[in-house]
Parts: structure tokens; sequence; C-alpha cells
């Protein structure tokens, strides 16, 4: 044996050892690969070579180029009114959403008698069944004898038809949806008690009352989860359906039509896959384009403890 | 034993893995495509003469009309404890069952009667086909709900997996016929000698196309107006004459109704079907809904102007109705204002004659007529379900001999008399010892205004899409926030959007 060989041969044993433990990972994951391929990236592309087809479920899809989009953005009146009512409902839920999770964290972090039974409250609307949570909402909102208009009647104004105006039927909905901060306020949680404590006791060796704490320690070491709560919370909120789809149906007047019960319809109600393909990827594209707006501007005010002073 | 390498266990699971995708892509194993027995004559119940369907009529002073149990009639079902005597008979054995070495075939149905007495008829078609027809396996396939039901089927119809045969509503039936979805039953009705004559008037849009028949009628569906007798009595107030007007109709609604203890009337409004919702009065009143082409829509007709403010003023200027959010509070806990004894005249359809005859048992209760319009006029609305059979069926002629189990005078007769539905088949629907027997007293009213009734315009390609840009508008003048003027006219305008695109 040359020297050259033995050491050859060593290196080219550890390259085959390489390539098998390479092509068993491959293996191993394969079943999810599979999985993602034919179930998820499939269809993904599938349906956006569909948004150029008009196909009703059965036979060969017509190719029909940007017909599709053009009746989305030119034709299409529910298009635009369902994009408003789901802009509305995310401008308004997301930030209340937060606000709600975040002072009702700020509370829970508090050491204070029944924290864990609190916690338990403000998370239970969250795991509670959506058609069984509607349904109650449905009672609340009763115009006759839901509780809120109880209340505003003892306090001398006139009830309101929750449900049942177009005025009044989408923020019943945000209102509605507004109890379901519970897994927003467990994030916003675990983040206020992974901020260390030895920042709120040299802000308070500054003189830093209160507010300055939470101002200047716990906005900046919460922004990373509270960019995380928002970005999840904008991406969720415009996949907004089950409350309209059980309590109203998109009334009164299409009130309360949100974008995604627009697909729906289209899709299963009209089985127009190509124009509903044609909504689902407009709508992927708007919700990307917000969760881009969100990762920039974020770069003003979220602070990563991590980074290096500028 | 030699230690198997990783190398070769990996090879081994990945072969395994491949021959069971391989086989996974086989065909499936069933229905056999055994073949069938040759078409025998059908029994006089189920075998009428072939012939044409009858064009609906035109709209016409009617006689008494009945009308149609809103939401509340789709929740439940009558109870079997409703079931009269012979209901549901067991099979006789197999009288003309095939030979024994016939080979075995299996003949999958999907529906949607998971519960009650529709289900227990789904059972009595099993075994009573599986009885006469030892061969033969039923299937029976289930959905619950209706979105659920539809979801499932669409995905079956365009994966070519339709079960052999399915009930589906004609205004959905019609979105695949012309795609080949169905199986043309024209020549397998011809051999059979089973023809249309033998039904009520149905809708054709709903089942035929090209001169082409893709299924027969199975639900008939008319409305009711159906009164709370026990409150007409306290009232002081006796059973409609025939002739009873709009007026006479809002005079009893006022005299009945008491706010915060019962309603005078209830009936869909709000985000609800507009056919069902204002055919009854837009027809009577001689205005339109749509063009008889399916390309204009006609809200914008005085004629049907003046009825829409008609029905919508007894809600917001009469307040004879529930709110809506009464409505939804009541349903979403199983609580219906009619059964419950809050609403003296109830607009509904025959789907609820078997709740009201089971649940109801503190009041009187009976069918009365539809009121004469100031026209002079009553003209109903009528639609149908049918069953229609998979174009690839293996086993078209044992799917058919099933359908006409289901669809037949037989099966009919059953359903009838179990008040699942109202049957489609004529004598099934005027047999009165099933469909009309009394109670109620003037279960007659519910195919006496069928010859004089127009089938709900549903049946055409754009008619949800039509319906949903409808209602939005219409909802406006339903919730008092337009005038029934207003809102007609933007109706007119969305539904012709939709029409036109």
């Amino acid at each position: 044996m040359t020297p050259s060989r033995a050491i050859a041969s060593p290196a080219r044993g550890r390259r085959r050892l390489m390539r098998a433990e390479t092509i068993a990972g491959y293996l191993f994951i394969a079943p999810w690969i599979v999985g993602f391929v034919f179930l998820t990236l499939g269809p993904f592309v599938a349906s956006f070579a569909l948004s150029f087809t008009k196909w009703e479920l059965l036979g060969a899809a017509e190719w029909v180029g940007l017909r599709n989009y053009e009746q989305m953005f030119v034709h299409d009146p529910r298009f635009w009114l369902s994009l408003y009512n789901t802009f509305y409902y995310v401008v308004v839920h997301v930030p209340g959403t937060i606000l709600i999770a975040l002072t009702a964290s700020l509370l829970l972090n508090r050491p204070m008698p029944g924290q864990a039974l609190y916690r338990t409250c403000f998370y239970l609307p969250s795991v509670t069944s959506g058609v069984a949570t509607a349904i109650l909402w449905i009672w609340i909102f009763n115009q006759n004898y839901g509780i809120l208009n109880q209340v505003l009647r003892l306090v001398g104004l006139a009830p309101v038809p929750w449900l049942e105006s177009t005025r009044w039927a989408m923020p019943s909905l945000i209102l509605m949806s507004l109890f379901g901060f519970g897994p927003t306020m467990v994030i916003l949680l675990a983040g206020l008690q992974s901020i260390p404590k030895h920042l709120y006791e040299a802000a308070e060796v500054d003189g830093a009352n209160g507010w300055a704490r939470f101002r200047h320690v716990t906005v900046p070491m919460l922004s990373p989860t509270l960019l995380f709560v928002a970005v999840m919370g904008v991406i969720g909120s415009f996949q907004v359906f089950t409350q309209a789809f059980v309590m109203t149906g998109g009334g009164p007047a299409g009130a309360t039509l949100f974008y995604v019960l627009h697909l729906y319809d289209n899709a299963f109600k009209y089985v127009q896959m190509g124009y509903a393909s044609a909504l689902a990827w407009t709508f992927f594209v708007i919700v990307l384009a917000f969760t881009v707006l969100q990762l920039r501007i974020s770069r003003r005010w979220v602070y990563y403890e991590a980074e290096p002073p500028t | 034993m030699r230690a198997i390498s990783r190398r070769e266990l990996l090879q081994t699971a990945f072969g395994f893995a491949a021959l069971s995708a391989l086989a996974a892509c086989g065909t499936p194993p069933t229905p056999t495509a055994a073949p069938t027995r040759p078409a025998e004559p059908a029994k006089a119940a189920d075998a009428p003469k072939p012939a044409e369907p009858t064009r609906p009529a035109e709209p016409t002073a009617a006689p008494a009309a009945p009308t149609k149990p809103a939401e509340p009639a789709k929740a439940a079902e009558p109870s079997l404890a409703a079931t009269p005597p012979g209901a549901l008979t067991k099979p006789a054995v197999a009288a003309a069952a095939p030979p024994k070495s016939a080979a075995p075939v299996t003949v999958k149905v999907f529906s949607n009667w998971t519960a009650g007495p529709r289900n227990e008829f789904m059972k009595w078609v099993k075994t009573t086909h599986e009885a006469e027809n030892p061969n033969v396996t039923v299937d029976l396939q289930f959905t619950a709900g209706s979105d659920p039901f539809l979801q499932r089927l669409y995905t079956e119809i365009a994966g070519n997996t339709m079960e052999d045969l399915a009930m589906m509503w004609g205004r959905d039936a019609c979105k695949f016929m012309d795609k080949g979805a169905f199986l043309d039953l024209t020549p397998i009705m011809q051999a059979n000698k089973f023809g249309w004559e033998l039904y009520l008037k149905s809708d054709p849009a709903s089942f035929i196309l090209n001169g082409k028949t893709y299924g027969l009628p199975h639900m008939y569906t008319t409305p009711l107006l159906v009164a709370n007798l026990s409150m007409f009595e306290k009232a002081g107030i006796s059973y409609p004459k025939d002739d009873w007007s709009w007026n006479d109709f809002l005079a009893v609604a006022q005299k009945l109704n008491k706010p915060g203890e019962q309603w005078g009337y209830h009936g869909p409004l709000v985000g609800y079907n507009p056919s069902e919702t204002w055919s009854a009065w837009v027809w009577g009143n001689g205005g339109e809904m749509i063009n008889e082409e399916r390309t204009k829509a006609r809200w914008d007709m005085p004629e049907t102007i003046e009825a829409v403010q008609w029905a919508v003023d007894l809600r917001n200027k009469h307040k004879l109705m529930p709110d809506q959010s009464d409505l939804k509070a009541m349903q979403g806990v199983g609580i219906d204002p009619f059964i419950g004894g809050k609403v003296g005249l109830l607009y509904a359809n025959v789907g609820g004659v078997g709740n009201w005859n089971t649940q109801i048992k503190d009041f009187k209760w009976d069918i009365v007529p539809f009121p004469l319009s100031p026209k002079g006029k009553r003209v109903l609305w009528n639609s149908q379900s049918g069953y229609y059979a998979a174009q690839n069926t293996k086993v078209p002629e044992d799917a058919f001999k099933v359908m006409t189990l289901i669809v037949g005078e037989r099966g009919m007769k059953q359903v009838g008399a179990i008040r699942a539905t109202m049957p489609s088949f004529r004598s099934a629907a005027y047999d009165t010892s099933g469909w009309l027997k009394k109670p109620p007293e003037h279960i007659n009213l519910s195919v006496d205004v069928i010859d004089s009734g127009r089938p709900q315009p549903w049946s055409f390609k754009k008619a949800q899409e039509w319906y949903d840009a409808t209602i939005k508008e219409l909802d406006f003048a339903a919730i008092g926030e337009k005038s029934a003027a207003d809102a007609c006219k933007a109706a007119t305008a969305a539904g012709d959007r939709v029409l036109q695109s």
C-alpha cells in the first residue's frame, strides 16, 4: 500500500459515510417532504395556475388569462366590499387585542392571590368552541333581552341593534373577537417574564417611575414579542371567517362579508374554482405585503437585546 | 441470523413504501364491475310510462295556498313515534330474488338524511333492496348538514368518485349536468317504462338538459302558511276563508301580536333565499324577480317593489315579526318560536309538517290558505331535490333500481307516511293514508297549490351568485335601512351584474 492510498482511503470512507448519512437523513424526512410537496406545495402551485383559468370543478380548465383578476378588480363589487370589511376588522381588532392582552399580561405579571385562576379565566374563551362562543354572543347581542342592551338601558342609553344593522354588525363581531385575547396574553406574559429584573432595578435606582420603567424598559424589551403577536395577529385577522359564517352569514346587507367568506362562497357555493384561486392569490399578496411592511417598519421600533449598539 | 444493516433496512422500507404507493394508485375494489342482470319489468307501483316532464304553469289565481317553514323547519325532524301503522314496513323477502349465483354488486348511495325518520327511511331502503336482491349490497354513505354534504359531493364529482347515487337539490345539480357528471337516465327509464307523468309537476331545469334526463325528483317543497289555532280561538278569530286577502292577513296578525309576549307573524326575511322570501308576495302581486331567460333581474317592476314594501312593513312598520337577533338566539339553543307557541302565523314549508305533528303538544295548529294579493292572485313557489346517478357508475341498472325504490311509489309512500318530507311521486303525495293523512286538518293545502305554483328560479348556473348579490341589497329594505324602491333598484343592478358577467 502506497502512502497516498493510505491517506485517500479513510477520506473516501468518510465521504461514503457522509453520503450514506445524508441519504438516511433524507429518507427519514421523506414522509414530511412527500406530504408537503403533494398536499401543500402542489395545491399551492396548482391554485396559481388555476387562477388564470375558468374551472367549474368538472371538465377541463379553460385558460382565461388575466380575466379573473380583471373581474375581481373591475366587475366584482363584493370583492371590494369584502376587502374593506376585512381591513376594518384587522385595523380595529389587532391593536385592540394587543392592547387588552398587554394590559392583562401586565396585571398578571404581578404577584397576586388567584393569579392562576385569572390566567385560566382570561384564556378560557380561546379554548372554547367557536360555534358555542358564537351562540353565547348571539344572546349577549340580543336586541331585546341581551345583557349588553340591558346595561345600556340601565345607564339610560337606547338599545343597539348589534347584529341587525349595517352600522353595528362589524363592531359587534370585533367586540366578540376581542375576548379571544388569551393566546396573545400568554405570549406577552412569557415575554414579560423573560425581561431581566436587574433592568428594572437599575431604572429604579436611576429614579424612573412606573410609567418610565414601562416605557423605557418593558416596551423595548418586549418589542420583539410585540412584533411577533402583531404579525401573527394581522395574518390571523385577515383570515377571519368563523364568526361571520356562524353568526351573520356575511350580513346584514354584506356588512360582515369578509374576504375569506367571499372566497369560500365563490369556491364552494358558486363552484368558480378559477376565480376563487385568483381571490386566494390576491389575498396572499395582500397579507404578504402587510407582513413585509410590518417587518420593515419594525426596524424602527423593535429592539433586539443581542444586536450591537448603533 | 444475519444482522440487517441500516442500508438494507432503509432499502427494504423504501421498497415497501413504493409498493404501497403503487397499490394505493390502483382501482378501488368496489363497486365491482359485475355485469348487471337484464332489467326486469318494473313493478306496477314503480314503473310509469315514459313521458316528457310538464312545464311549470304560469302564475294564475290559485285555490287555497300553503307555504314553507323557514329556518326552524330545517332543524329537527319528526320522531318515529309519529310513524303511522304500516310505515317503514319490513320488506317482504325476495319474491323476485335473482338466482343466488348472480355476481355480487354494491350500490353506493350518498345522502344527508342522517337522523330521525329520514335516516330510518334510508335504512329501510337498504334492508328492503337487499332482501329483494340478495346479490346487491346497498352501501349508504352519509354526511350531515347542507354545506359539508355539498363540499364532499363537489369534491367527489371533481375527483370522478361520486357514489353511484346521490341526492342533490336542483340548483346544485344544474351546475354539473352539462359537465357529464351524471348518467343520462333516459334510455334506462325507457327500458324500464319509468316516466315523468307520475311525478308532481317539477322543474325540468333541475333534472333535464337537452332532452336528457339526469335525475328524478325526490323531496317536493311548497310553502305553507301555518296558524296557531289556539291563539286564534283565544283572540276570537276564526279559521281564514280561502279568499282572505293580504289586508285580512295583516289584520289577523296584528290582532294576534302582543309585544313582549307573542308575535303575530313570522317568516323568512333577512339574509334568506330571496326566492323563498319574496316570491309568494311578488308573484302574487303580479311582479317578477328575474326574467324567463335568466338574463335580467326584475326587482325594479312596480308590482315587485310594492310587494317587497308590503312584506318588509310586516316587520319594520307593523312590528309583527321577531327580530333577527331573537330568532338567532332561539335557534342557537334549539328553540322554535312557532313550536314554542309564540307565533300566530308562520310562513314556512312542507318540510316542517312532521316536526309540528310530533312536537306541538300544547296548542292546536293547522295549515291555512295563503292570502290573496290585492290583484286577487295567489302564486306559490315549489322546488325539488332529486336523486342523480354518477356518470361512471359501474352498475347503472342496479343503481337505477335502488333509485326507483327511493323515489318510486313504494319509497315515496313511506316518506310521506312518516312525514320525512312531502313526496314528489304524485300518488304518494295524494295518498290519504300517507302524506294526506290528518292531522293537520288542512294538509291537502300542501298539494292543492302545486298546479298553480311555479318553480323557484334557482336551477340556472349563476343562481346562487345572483341570490347572494340580491340578498345583500334587499337586506337593506328588510332591516329598514332603505326603502323597498331603493333596495329593489340596487338589487336589480347587482343581480344584472351577475347575470351579465
